[in-house]
């Protein structure tokens, strides 16, 4: 046993609050949270790279476009009484997966998976830093992006008036929302 | 390091917009516009030092035109006065997202930066909060999230197969299995991001019902940088044009599927009633000109490529921002129940038309010489079909807009145009200055030209 | 300052002139238009007697010369033409003092016609030729529109039959000029073979045609009854049938050497003219158009005898020119007279003039006993001559023609005279009197001429034509003359008998003068004929007018199927296809999905079937 696995249990875990979560937020953030157990995975496995684009894409970006997302049809639609049900295969199956991870999980790390070497390594901060600046100032950008995104929908009601033939460019959404 | 100037310029000032607000809220119109004009300044009269190629700063120079006519079109137009902070705010990003499209040298930047791009212009396709921009919205961003997805498996693709993602690396053409498929990914990422037939799903719904200047915005500058720049990048790092190089059949499929985007785009804006959605459908069309030519690969046809990407933006913006003025004026964008605004509106009749001309390829306005060179570019590269293709397609174009052209400007005032009034100067002038920038471009266009013939290009 | 320059510039200046007056300058146009007629008049003989006189100058380049180049014949037609307008002009003071027609176009119209003829008939460069000519066409259409309103149809039909006598005339023109690799027409001797022929023909229709030759003759008729009555007297009269006469003898003489087909075709021409001209004329019950059908039938006899192609029948055919000039306008001066003072044609309403007109009728007797081959008259000369070129040339059967058209002659002036001369005269026409003198002298003059050169036919056969004919290599004996005892005259006789004794039959038959031609009008076969000749059946103008009608519709038909299949089926194509690519764009995401997938799968066969 080792941290390995840990991670992996983790992934594995909120890959399942994703799917099954019956809000659509909350899976959202699990989501995020997988992507951020297989970035430590990766960088465990000695894959800076795949950890620092996972950690880009998955858990920043798509998490911020799916909470944004999901803001937005919060508002227009009701949630439907789903039934959850045909997922409760998924536990079943996951046991089964870790049951057989623990019978031959050492067999399988010693095979497949390399050994982490700590001297090519150069650290998450240097391989973030050194070698992919503009993606750094990119990230940025596109945090502030989803903040702003967020500001044009959630930001402040206002009680105005469309003016009369001109098309409306506020926030009519987030007003009706508070008046709900 | 300048380039990054041109992406820190804008992103700050969106930082510091929200804070300005709570001083003026005018202010922040007046401060974005002006460091959007100030950046077109420093892209016209300081050349970049690290290497950009005049491909990146002709694009750069478009970015930061379209965003400034856009930005200060906005200024008049946006009414509220709360979110107006947010919507330059955004603009701004969006802009910096495409300074940094435009300026990076590395493929995996550059799909960071997209994404960039795609959320802001999502955020401003749904800002007017109505169920329709958000319907636009989504789908932009559904279409989107898939051509994310191909990108990035392209992009992982090169990785694995060529062990770096930086243009210098992949300059030069490396034949490889591996790059093939990574490439033919990435391509269809780009292609979808610009909107090709049969990609372009989304284009119609989200330019109809996003707001005027942001459809302006997403049809003049956003799609061709995130998809159409892209896919000239690709093509001239790759080779597209060797004969029988490993990359042909790429260069072979983008130019089937421009030469299908400008003949459905131009017949199906035939019947269109919506003014903005005959530009949409026009976009499209025309994009298929930039990418059929991409997909040919020569300089020549590289330089037409992106000598019509810059004029398309020049005059689609314009169009776009009549046809807010228009609404704004009238109350509608149903050209079924519009006429003779010719005599109400003369200048933005004018204009329009100027617009329309040069769309459709009339000397010696600037679409005329860029669609000849892309033609003869074509015919020199053995395509003689496909330039024959183009030059039938130029009467595709001419007869849509002349349809719009009489079915809105010209004949007698109806009732709901009798009293339409010319919109304010201040919507005025970003239209004029780009039909001057239309006819002086024609005027001059070898001085124009020039630069991208003998370029690295 | 060269002497030919002035017959083509002092006219056209003097018209230019004439626009110029003013409308009370009363009598001034018509002084300076006999004045410069006079002028002319002298120059030409001055040119005749003298040696060949030239003038040449640069002009369009390209061996286009302005070229001139005074021969005794163009001397002799420069003289008569001048001499015809000094007569018309003369005349047209009284007969178009009570016109409505303006009478600064109308002086300025004759003036410069009078200057663009004396430059065609000296030019001696076949462009300048061919210059001159072209201008004439547009005078003809501005003298008939004169006419008024009814007239405007009747100028555009002369000016497209002579439309497109001169386009095969200027067709002729460039040919000759491509095989002669010269322009100069002195220096011009081609053989009619090949394409020399074809030039010869080409050239021969522009010029027959001016002179009025079937089938080119439709408009002569109609503008008789639309256009103002001295235009026929000069130009359709006279001018046309010098230059046309004029141009046929050049080019068959000098710039070509005939052979024998060649001949007998002009021959036939001429024969067929005659006798049928002269048969649609004898029908006629209008004075002016009776005339205008003459003036076709004798461009025949002028048209056969440069066609014999020997010296006695070129001789003929020239001297019957002159003389057709002079009674044929007088002829017409004379219809004009009785126009004038009994205010109609129609000679149905005409009859017994002859005591209030003597003067008139007298004239009226001479020429048209000069037209109708009544010796002593000058016309039966150069009839004489014609008829014995027919002889000589080998061909009896255009001699039998000839003299068929001679009787028919004969037989419709007794009836045009006797109708409107003699006989009743109705009730209106009592108080009819004699023409004013400006009328009359021009009349006396011409009838004067008429005697003069039938009984003196030596005279103008030696002093003009003689001399014109050497200059153009033919030879004539010195023997010519219209006066000789033979077949031929006898043969003349005999017609001038029969066609006396058809009058009185006709007469007797019918009691009425005007209807003496009836019987023959009414023959069996001819009495269709006619009525298809009165439906303008035969008329190549009318008939290609709906020639052209129908040909037009059926352009037009195909025009619209051509634009269908080009314009409309495209068009239905692409906006049918427009509106499927619109319900397509349904708004349905997941179909945009699909559509995206489907061009994935098109991407990867692009690249896959490329590897």
């Amino acid at each position: 046993m080792n941290v390995h696995l840990f991670l992996l249990a983790a992934l594995a875990f909120f890959s399942m609050c994703a799917v099954m979560a019956d809000d659509l937020l909350k899976a959202a953030v699990s989501l995020g949270a997988a992507s951020v157990a297989l970035t430590l995975l990766f960088y465990e496995m000695a894959a800076p790279w795949a950890a620092v684009f996972e950690l880009s894409v998955c858990a920043g970006l798509i998490t911020v476009l799916f909470v944004s997302s999901i803001n937005l049809i919060r508002g227009e639609e009701r949630f439907l009484a789903e039934s959850r049900h045909r997922f409760a295969a998924l536990p079943l199956f996951a046991f089964c997966f870790a049951a057989g991870l623990w019978l031959f999980g050492d067999h399988v790390s010693a095979t497949l998976l390399p050994a982490r070497d700590g001297a090519s390594d150069p650290g998450v901060g240097a391989a973030l830093w050194s070698l992919r600046r503009r993606d750094i100032l990119g990230q940025i950008c596109m945090f502030l992006a989803g903040v702003l995104a967020i500001a044009a929908f959630f930001g402040p009601a206002k009680p105005a008036e469309k003016a009369v033939g001109a098309p409306a460019t506020g926030c009519d959404m987030a007003r009706e929302r508070e008046d709900a | 390091m300048r380039s990054l100037f041109f992406v820190l310029l804008p992103a700050l000032t969106a930082v510091v917009n929200p804070f300005l607000r709570r001083v003026d809220s005018r202010l922040v119109d007046v401060l974005s516009t002006v460091v959007l004009l100030a950046g077109l300044c420093a892209v016209l009269f300081f050349p970049l030092a690290d290497g950009s190629d005049s491909l990146s700063v002709l694009m750069l120079l478009a970015v930061y035109l379209i965003a400034f006519l856009v930005s200060l079109f906005s200024v008049f137009f946006v009414q509220e006065e709360r979110s107006r902070g947010t919507f330059f705010s955004l603009i701004l990003v969006c802009a910096a997202g495409m300074a940094g499209v435009v300026t990076t040298r590395d493929f995996f930047t550059l799909y960071v930066f997209l994404e960039v791009v795609a959320v802001s212009s999502f955020a401003m396709i749904a800002f007017a909060g109505d169920p329709a921009g958000t319907e636009g919205a989504l789908k932009y961003l559904f279409l989107s999230a898939v051509a994310s997805a191909l990108i990035l498996l392209g992009v992982a693709g090169l990785l694995l197969a060529t062990g770096g993602v930086s243009f210098p690396h992949l300059s030069g053409g490396i034949a490889k299995a591996g790059v093939l498929l990574a490439a033919s990914l990435l391509a269809c990422g780009f292609m979808i991001k610009a909107g090709l037939i049969p990609f372009h799903g989304w284009v119609p719904d989200a330019y109809e019902s996003a707001p005027a200047p942001v459809s302006a915005l997403l049809a003049g500058i956003v799609t061709k940088v995130a998809g159409v720049y892209a896919l000239i990048r690709l093509g001239s790092l790759l080779g597209l044009s060797v004969p029988d190089g490993p990359y042909a059949a790429i260069g072979k499929a983008l130019m089937f599927f421009g030469a299908l985007s400008i003949v459905v785009g131009a017949v199906a804006a035939m019947t269109q009633h919506d003014f903005k959605r005959i530009l949409a459908y026009s976009s499209i069309s025309q994009v298929g000109y930039i990418v059929l030519a991409a997909g040919t690969g020569t300089p020549l046809a590289l330089a037409g490529a992106v000598f019509h990407l810059f004029n398309h933006a020049t005059f689609k913006v314009t169009l776009f921002l009549n046809g807010a003025a228009i609404e704004k004026a009238t109350g509608t964008r149903d050209m079924t129940r519009l006429g003779g605004l010719g005599s109400r509106m003369p200048w933005t009749a004018g204009t329009s038309v100027v617009a329309f001309l040069s769309t459709a390829g009339i000397p010696p306005l600037s679409g005329f010489w860029s669609k000849l060179v892309i033609i003869v570019a074509l015919w020199q590269a053995g395509s003689h079909g496909y330039a024959a293709l183009a030059i039938l397609s130029s009467v595709l174009t001419l007869a849509y807009f002349l349809i719009l052209q009489r079915k809105v400007f010209f004949g007698d005032t109806v009732p709901l145009t009798r009293d339409a009034q010319e919109v304010c100067p201040g919507m005025l002038a970003p239209v004029v200055l780009a039909a001057a920038l239309m006819i002086l471009v024609g005027l001059y266009f070898p001085t124009v030209l020039e630069p991208f013939l003998g370029g690295d290009l | 300052m060269n002497q030919l320059i002035l017959p083509i510039l002092l006219p056209v200046l003097a018209g230019v002139l004439c626009l110029a007056l003013g409308e009370r300058a009363k009598g001034v146009k018509e002084a300076l238009s006999a004045f410069v007629s006079l002028v002319c008049f002298a120059v030409g003989w001055g040119l005749l007697g003298g040696d060949t006189a030239s003038f040449s100058a640069p002009w369009a380049g390209f061996g286009f010369e302005f070229a001139l180049r005074a021969t005794p014949m163009s001397a002799f037609i420069l003289l008569a033409a001048s001499g015809f307008a000094l007569l018309v002009s003369v005349y047209s003071w009284a007969f178009m003092r009570d016109k409505t027609a303006d009478l600064r176009l109308y002086y300025s119209y004759l003036l410069i016609t009078l200057g663009f003829s004396c430059g065609a008939v000296l030019a001696d460069n076949l462009v300048l030729l061919l210059f001159f000519w072209e201008g004439l066409l547009v005078t003809l259409y501005t003298f008939i529109i004169l006419g008024g309103r009814q007239a405007q149809a009747t100028a555009l039909k002369a000016f497209l039959i002579s439309g497109v006598a001169d386009l095969c005339l200027l067709l002729g023109v460039a040919i000759t000029g491509v095989l002669a690799k010269t322009m100069t027409m002195s220096a011009i001797r081609l053989p009619v073979e090949g394409l020399g022929g074809v030039a010869f023909v080409l050239m021969m229709i522009g010029a027959t045609a001016k002179a009025g030759a079937m089938p080119f003759h439709t408009w002569i008729p109609d503008a008789a009854v639309d256009a103002p009555l001295p235009f026929m007297a000069y130009l359709p009269a006279a001018i046309e049938k010098l230059l046309g006469i004029y141009l046929l003898a050049r080019i068959s003489l000098d710039l070509f050497g005939l052979d024998g087909s060649m001949r007998v075709l002009l021959m036939a021409l001429g024969a067929i003219t005659i006798v049928l001209a002269v048969a649609m004329a004898l029908v006629q019950t209008d004075y002016k158009r009776l005339l205008s059908y003459h003036a076709i039938s004798q461009v025949g006899y002028m048209i056969l005898g440069i066609g014999t192609g020997n010296p006695v029948g070129i001789a003929g055919g020239v001297f019957h020119m002159i003389n057709h000039a002079m009674y044929k306008s007088c002829l017409f001066m004379t219809g004009g007279s009785v126009e004038h003072r009994a205010g109609t044609t129609d000679i149905a309403k005409l009859g017994g003039l002859f005591r209030n007109m003597p003067v008139t009728g007298v004239c009226f007797i001479v020429s048209a006993a000069a037209i109708s081959g009544i010796p002593p008259f000058n016309g039966f000369f150069s009839k004489e001559l014609v008829f014995q070129g027919c002889l000589d040339a080998g061909f009896p059967v255009f001699f039998w023609a000839a003299q068929l058209g001679a009787v028919l002659t004969l037989a419709s002036f007794l009836k045009l005279g006797h109708a409107v001369y003699f006989g009743e005269r109705p009730a209106d026409k009592d108080g009819v009197r004699e023409s004013e003198w400006p009328m009359l002298i021009p009349m006396i003059a011409l009838a004067a001429l008429c005697v003069l050169f039938g009984f003196g036919a030596r005279l103008p056969l030696s002093l003009f034509i003689e001399p014109a004919l050497a200059a153009c290599q033919v030879f004539p004996e010195h023997a010519l003359s219209g006066w000789h005892w033979g077949f031929a005259f006898a043969v003349s006789l005999c017609a001038i008998a029969l066609a006396a004794l058809n009058h009185l039959y006709g007469f007797w038959r019918t009691g009425r003068a005007k209807d003496a031609a009836e019987h023959i009008h009414h023959a069996p076969i001819l009495h269709q004929t006619y009525e298809l000749a009165a439906r303008r059946v035969f008329d190549p103008y009318d008939q290609g007018l709906k020639l052209i009608r129908g040909t037009g519709l059926a352009l037009f038909a195909a025009d619209r199927a051509l634009d269908f299949v080009t314009a409309v089926l495209p068009a239905r194509a692409a906006l049918a296809a427009s509106g499927l690519l619109r319900k397509a764009n349904n708004g349905l995401y997941p179909y945009y999905l699909a559509w995206a997938l489907l061009g994935l799968v098109v991407f990867a066969l692009f690249v896959g079937g490329n590897p």
